[in-house]
């Protein structure tokens, strides 16, 4: 070894870099393995697995035209529109994302979800009685993205603002009701009797 | 101002904890004690943030007439920076050490080229403008259900931590997690859905950032 490249090696030691047989300290950690720890953190972070469940639920009861939810004795609506976004925490696929006209009630989507692919980001039409909202919602916050509100009536400004709150607050109470339909089976002995194996056979359909 | 106009995104929390009867003079002086306060360009800092007036972006007043509209309290979150860029110190040091050279016939030491970059820097800070970024907050006062109108997790995060230490209350975000309340500690995640194996590891698991109400 050439006085450099020992001074090197030494250096590196000294630095904790390399150990006493001069292999290196730090752990190699495979890029697929640290993929899997990030979306398993990811999955976990805030009890995320629980709005992907949600929005699973929700897709698979959207499918029907029948109200979800009723809240101000107005019916509730839902229908999945444009992009919906799907992530595992195992598994070769991490991340499915389709786009198109009917996309989230297409065939590859139920495969994936058959697989443990769950829905995490969705965007949605919500009718509540006659009027209309569209919002993008995601498993782990819940936040509005980019969310379209009925057209407002009211022609003074500062009228404007308020119907524009009170209507924001009523899409609000629209998305807790959805997802207090959700909880309620969620947490009943239903669920796992009867409710998964139902999400399943509809996971499976061609 | 996304609160008037355009499509919506906010994050949504409901206010948890203590509100005193007199909500007005409790959020007055809340956002009072977390108001903005512009950067000093002598000074060091390169962000600093608070709570104006909605109408104002200026205005720290919070005065009744201003903040409450309705059932609501409107205010705001104003973040300003002030970034030197680095190129920018870059050619105005390597300017002046060419001129060193020239005058004295050596380049610049370590210590007198570190001594410029500090005068450089200061004299770029003083000429650079701040660049600012204003986010609506709304608060349905009947409900208290608080929307924070911006999409970055960052921003969101500095309102809720300025708020929640400003009124002593917590802001719980509207997720289904929260909804379920104490419950949700003796829930996982539906095996047959995720598999076995994530069920069982998401008991152990970390699972922080959200308290049940």
């Amino acid at each position: 070894m050439s006085g450099r490249r020992a001074a090197s090696a030494e250096a590196k030691f000294m630095r904790g870099e390399t150990g006493v047989d001069g292999a290196s300290t730090k752990e190699v950690v495979d890029p697929s393995v640290a993929e899997q720890a990030k979306a398993r953190e990811a999955l976990f972070r805030g009890r995320t697995w629980l709005g992907r469940e949600a929005l699973t639920w929700l897709l698979w009861k959207s499918e029907s035209s029948d109200a979800l939810a009723t809240v101000e004795k107005q019916p509730v609506k839902v229908l999945f529109t444009g992009k919906l976004t799907l992530r595992s925490a195992a598994g070769e696929v991490t991340e499915v994302a389709v786009k198109g006209v009917g996309a989230p009630y297409s065939t590859i989507v139920r495969q994936s979800l058959a697989q443990g692919i769950l829905v995490h980001g969705a965007r949605l039409q919500v009718v509540h009685g006659e009027q209309s909202f569209e919002v993008g919602l995601d498993a782990e916050w819940f936040d509005f993205k980019a969310g379209k509100l009925p057209a407002l009536l009211q022609e003074d400004e500062a009228e404007q603002l308020t119907e524009r709150l009170e209507l924001v607050a009523r899409l609000g109470r629209v998305i807790d009701a959805l997802l207090e339909q959700f909880l309620a089976v969620r947490r009943s002995p239903a669920w796992r009797k009867t409710v998964v194996p139902e999400l399943k056979e509809w996971m499976a359909q061609p | 101002m996304p609160i008037r106009k355009g499509t919506v995104s906010a994050a949504r929390f409901r206010v948890q904890g203590k509100v005193p009867k007199d909500v007005k003079s409790w959020l007055t002086r809340a956002l009072k004690a977390g108001a903005f306060e512009p950067i000093d360009p002598r000074g060091d800092d390169e962000r600093t943030a608070g709570f104006v007036e909605l109408q104002n972006d200026r205005a720290t007043d919070f005065a009744v007439g201003h903040l409450f509209e309705g059932l609501y309290a409107l205010f705001a979150w104003r973040v300003e920076s002030l970034r030197v860029p680095a190129q920018a110190i870059r050619t105005q040091l390597s300017d002046w050490s060419q001129k060193f050279e020239a005058k004295n016939g050596r380049a610049p030491g370590r210590g007198q080229k570190s001594e410029q970059k500090a005068l450089i820097r200061k004299s770029l800070r003083a000429r650079t403008e701040p660049s600012s970024q204003v986010f609506d907050v709304s608060y349905e006062l009947p409900t208290g259900e608080l929307l924070v109108w911006a999409t970055s997790r960052a921003v969101i995060d500095g309102v809720q931590a300025a708020l929640e230490s400003g009124l002593e209350v917590r802001l719980v975000p509207r997720v289904p997690a929260s909804l379920v309340g104490a419950a949700i500690d003796s829930m996982s995640p539906t095996p047959e859905l995720f598999g076995e194996e994530l069920s069982r590891l998401a008991k152990t698991a970390e699972q922080p950032h959200l308290v049940a109400s």
